[in-house]
């Protein structure tokens, strides 16, 4: 068998730069009907993708909505639908896509601009600061699913045990965790995502932002990262790690290993993304279920409160190449109305609609969803295509200074010279 | 003496035993642990509590089974093409006079050593191109290609340490060329056979990459691709993929130990024969 | 056995013998009436060949059957080679081609336009490729020449050991080099955890203070080297070991009676024998060595800071995290062309040849 192929091997290899298929006209985007692939991060509760496609073809009985799990691993999510769409191919039709994705997508050609075969209104569903994340030289290359953002989880029993407030500052913070460390109730005080990835970035991002710091020029072309308000958050964030307030291994915690510190009873308090505070508050993998509360992220002394969340969540996007965009764009449509996105707040997923997330009962049954409407967001300056080689200049000298390797001073230049070389198109 | 001797064999060898076996203990533990106990601080050596619910995540919730008969069909295949091409090849690049061995060789080389990060998006393009995208074959014959050529140099190496004259006597005898190689040769060289099979197998077993790219649908995913499904964007479910890990390190296992007499006979015929 | 006296072949033979290297040499004392340089192969006879029929024809003969023999040699070999270039020559010469143009990504796929260096004058303006280059190399030093002597002592320890002991410690080496590397990576960063990890919790009953392995620069690289020398050191154990089970027992058997003690015997005898078996080891861990990727993509991230970064994850954070396809091909083009430096270099000083076209010696 793998001898006849030879030939056509062959041939093919004579051809193969010439692969792909012709590009889909724009405006003529087909029934919508037929078979569509969804290509997505398994996100929610168990089995939540399911419900909500059962859901969508009970309405749309004419389509039918394959779910295909992506690797649960960001980069290597984008790097198979790198590999798919500039391969030419339309095997997935619609997939889910990172916040951070929509200039990098609309520059390398992997997504296709929705305005032309969307209303006018249709954006209006949206909170405006989520729709505007989705744009790209003044087009929409993404249609926001679903919603996330950086809160902060404490631990409600230890504080009222000591009588203490709900910190408002980052200094407020570090001193209340120091005192709840003397007692002996916790271990530590505060545990984050200070690893060497994309996620300190954003715990970068919140921090700085709250004293005022910036990590480029709002026009996207100066490095603005070493300035005297971002020197005073990695000071402070290196006295969290001098001081034991933060645990020497929180440089090398993701999501997982915060949390899983902090449903240990470990930690006094807890940075993390919306799914912490049901994942905290479930019995069987929390040891302090019942006794976290969710509060906005603090700021810094003298500044206004509170601090400003990271804006997370996925998107969704179409496949440039898929020969079934009618029935994307009804999937689209559908997933981001009221139906599928009150499906998501009941679920713990935040929604994106602006009617769900302003919706009373349904805040009044969820802290977490009762917060994220008020809080104010920060967006990673993800509007430019070197975005990752942006964070890349972020993390890495952030987690090398936070690791001890480089005094702040020196971090801080190394940075501002990393991500200016970026935004110059000359890093690699 | 030679008992003394025997000892410190004996023990030396539980010291390597202790010392691989450790991290492999620690993932069957952790394996039969529930999701409390598995990020329990400071960690339980043994399970305060037996379950095996992570089992049964990874093969009635997740789609475990299919993605571990796909591997063991992808890999068993493609390491048969493999030992029935190289055996041949590394016979001829070893014995045979053949202009231009030093080419090849430096070519198959730098075959296998061009990173495959680099080669997953233009064998996309390929396999697309003839359409096998998604099918068993298009995966085997990749496999098969990254893998021939350390399996050439590997059985060339042992062709040339194998005496040439039980080769003449069979070409004296009249054997044709097929006969001999496979009759006279590859008996001899059964140590390097099992060494080059065995690693071949690992490489198809263990390769994430291509198959994630090759192979997206579920019906045709391999076992480190289906892992890498385990969870979502924020969880590393450790206990289901160690529960996943134990299973596919069993047929290793199994085959090691299956062909355990063939494999110490075949080395020690090969040192009798030196 | 061949009946063309050993004196009669041409110096063809000689050459033969020494790109056999060791296992050639060894052979010399097992069949002591090819005391000369060992018959060639190039010559065996088939019956109707009527051998010895005078060494005036023998010439003309010779040709015919080297010729003969070199066409089924090529059959031999063509099919695993067509195989090879099949299936690998248009994705390396693609990626070539794109680490050599401008790539740009159209509503038709890639797109090459142009003949640059750019990106390569971009790597090597990079400090972060120096970095990464600098770690790869250190990296695979030592971590291969520590496989190598840790490798070698197993499968000394095993060839000791025989019997069905032997049989069952192949098995359990088996497993971890059998594991998936993402999830060996996986058990490590879960063994490594600085809160639950049961490595950091067993350092703090020995120290007295948990040890954080993978939170700083110099902990996380021995870290990484320990993952993956307990992932690899098999892979060289059993190579060697197969190296050594072919050994003509003889040998040592009168290295024994000339009154060698175990050490000399081994360091002056076995190891030089053992030389094949211990290059293609070592070439194919050098070869994996250099593109390591797994581990530190799952277990660190190329962290603290930039300290674990190899070329590979480079490679791969360039191509598929940046999009940058062409410079992200030149990291990978550049890279196979170290290796093979590396490699040729290696082989050179070890003098494995690899074909009796190189030897000349």
């Amino acid at each position: 068998m793998a001898f006849c192929a030879v030939p056509v091997l062959l041939a093919a290899a004579a051809c193969g730069s010439a692969a792909g298929s012709a590009s889909v006209d724009p405006r003529d985007v087909g029934p919508a009907s037929g078979s569509i692939t969804w290509y997505a991060i398994n996100f929610g509760p168990e089995g939540l993708p399911q419900k909500l496609i059962d859901a969508f073809e009970k309405k749309h009985p004419e389509i039918s909505v394959e779910f295909h799990a992506a690797p649960n691993n960001t980069d290597t999510m984008r790097a198979t639908l790198t590999t798919e769409i500039t391969g030419g191919s339309s095997s997935i039709d619609v997939f889910n896509s990172d916040v951070v994705w929509p200039a990098q997508f609309g520059a390398a050609n992997l997504a296709m601009p929705l305005d032309e075969h969307l209303p006018d209104d249709f954006w209006d569903r949206f909170e405006e600061r989520r729709a505007a994340v989705t744009e790209y030289r003044g087009k929409h290359l993404a249609a926001p699913l679903y919603a996330d953002a950086g809160f902060l989880y404490y631990r409600k029993d230890l504080l009222d045990k000591h009588g203490l407030e709900v910190p408002k500052t980052w200094e407020e913070l570090a001193e209340t965790a120091a005192t709840l460390q003397d007692s002996g109730d916790v271990k530590y005080g505060y545990v984050g995502q200070w690893a060497n990835y994309e996620g300190l970035t954003v715990n970068w991002l919140e921090m700085s932002a709250a004293a005022g710091g910036r990590i480029v020029s709002h026009d996207h072309e100066r490095s603005e990262i070493d300035s005297s308000e971002n020197r005073r958050v990695l000071d402070f964030m290196r006295g969290m790690m001098n001081d034991g307030v933060a645990p020497s291994a929180n440089t090398s915690f993701q999501e997982p290993q915060s949390i899983q510190t902090f449903v240990e009873g470990d930690a006094a308090f807890h940075r993390n993304w919306a799914h912490g505070y049901g994942e905290a508050n479930t019995p069987e993998i929390s040891a302090v279920a019942g006794k976290v509360g969710v509060a906005p992220l603090p700021t810094f002394e003298g500044e206004e409160g509170p601090g400003p969340s990271a804006m997370g969540g996925w998107n969704l996007a179409a496949n440039p190449h898929s020969d079934r965009l009618g029935a994307v764009l009804a999937f689209i449509k559908w997933m981001t109305g009221p139906e599928a996105q009150r499906m998501l707040a009941e679920n713990s997923v935040l929604p994106t609609n602006a009617e769900v997330l302003k919706d009373e009962d349904l805040r009044r049954d969820d802290p977490v969803l009762a917060l994220a409407s008020d809080i104010p967001l920060v967006a990673r300056p993800s509007a430019t295509p070197r975005y990752p080689q942006v964070s890349n200049g972020v993390f890495t000298n952030i987690n090398g200074s936070l690791a001890g390797s480089t005094p702040p001073g020196a971090a801080l230049r190394a940075a501002s010279a990393d991500i200016q070389r970026a935004l110059d198109d000359e890093a690699l | 003496m030679n008992r003394i001797r025997l000892t410190w064999t004996h023990a030396a060898a539980l010291v390597i035993a202790a010392f691989v076996a450790a991290p492999l203990y620690w993932m069957a533990v952790s394996s039969l642990k529930g999701v409390d106990e598995i990020g329990a601080n400071p960690p339980t050596l043994w399970p305060e509590k037996i379950t095996f619910d992570n089992y049964k995540q990874a093969f009635v919730d997740n789609n475990f089974g299919t993605y571990l008969l796909n591997s063991v069909l992808v890999s068993v295949v493609a390491t048969a093409i493999v030992l029935s091409l190289s055996a041949f090849a590394g016979y001829a690049l070893a014995r045979l006079p053949l202009r231009g061995k030093a080419p090849i060789m430096v070519a198959l080389l730098m075959i296998s050593l061009f990173p495959t990060i680099a080669l997953a998006a233009p064998l996309f393009l390929l396999m697309r191109d003839i359409g096998w995208l998604n099918s068993y074959q298009g995966l085997i014959l990749v496999y098969t290609a990254l893998n021939v050529p350390f399996a050439v140099w590997i059985l060339r190496n042992f062709f040339l340490g194998i005496p040439k004259e039980m080769e003449e006597v069979a070409w004296v005898d009249g054997a044709s060329p097929v006969r001999t190689v496979w009759s006279v040769i590859l008996p001899q060289a059964r140590p390097g056979m099992f060494t080059a099979a065995i690693f071949t197998f690992t490489a198809c077993w263990t390769e994430f990459l291509i198959g994630l790219t090759l192979n997206t649908a579920d019906r045709f995913r391999t076992m480190p691709v289906g892992l890498a499904l385990f969870g979502s964007q924020f969880t590393i479910p450790y206990g289901t993929i160690f529960a996943a890990a134990m299973v596919s390190v069993l047929p290793i296992a199994l085959l090691v130990l299956v062909f355990r007499r063939a494999v110490v006979s075949g080395l020690t015929a090969g040192a009798v024969k030196g | 056995m061949s009946d063309e006296p050993p004196e009669e072949v041409p110096s063809a033979a000689g050459e033969d013998d020494g790109h056999t290297v060791a296992p050639g040499r060894a052979r010399r004392p097992l069949a002591p009436i090819h005391d000369e340089p060992p018959p060639p192969v190039t010559s065996p006879h088939r019956p109707g060949d009527e051998p010895g029929r005078g060494r005036r024809h023998l010439t003309s003969q010779r040709s015919v059957l080297e010729r003969r023999f070199a066409r089924l040699g090529w059959a031999f070999t063509w099919p695993a080679l067509l195989i090879v270039l099949a299936v690998t020559l248009f994705p390396i010469a693609f990626s070539v081609a794109m680490s050599l143009s401008n790539v740009t990504v159209s509503a038709d796929g890639f797109r090459l336009s142009g003949l640059t260096s750019d990106h390569y004058t971009l790597l090597l303006r990079s400090e972060r490729w120096r970095h990464a280059l600098l770690f790869t190399i250190l990296y695979t030093i030592g971590t291969v020449l520590t496989e190598l002597i840790l490798g070698t002592l197993i499968a000394l320890v095993l060839e000791r050991l025989g019997g069905a002991g032997r049989g069952w410690m192949m098995a359990l080496l088996l497993l971890p080099w059998a594991m998936i590397t993402v999830v060996s990576a996986q058990l490590w960063a879960y063994m490594y955890n600085g809160v639950y990890g049961i490595l950091t919790s067993m350092s703090d009953s020995v120290a007295g203070e948990p040890v954080q392995f993978l939170g700083t620069r110099m902990p996380a690289i021995l870290s990484m080297a320990v993952a993956d020398i307990w992932k690899t050191t098999p892979f060289v154990a059993i190579i060697v070991l197969a190296g050594l089970m072919m050994l003509p027992r003889d040998v040592i058997e009168a290295a024994k009676v000339d009154g060698a003690d175990a050490w000399t015997a081994f360091w002056r005898v076995r190891l030089p024998l053992l030389r094949p078996a211990l290059v293609i080891a070592v070439l194919f861990r050098i070869l994996q060595a250099f593109g390591i990727f797994d581990l530190p993509f799952v277990l660190t991230g190329g962290g603290p800071g930039d300290a674990t970064e190899s070329l590979a994850l480079l490679g791969w954070q360039v191509m598929f995290t940046n999009l940058d396809f062409g410079p992200g091909a030149a990291v990978a083009a550049s890279t196979a062309a170290l290796v093979l430096c590396g490699c040729l270099l290696f082989m050179r000083v070890f003098k494995a040849r690899v074909g009796e076209e190189e030897t000349g010696t």
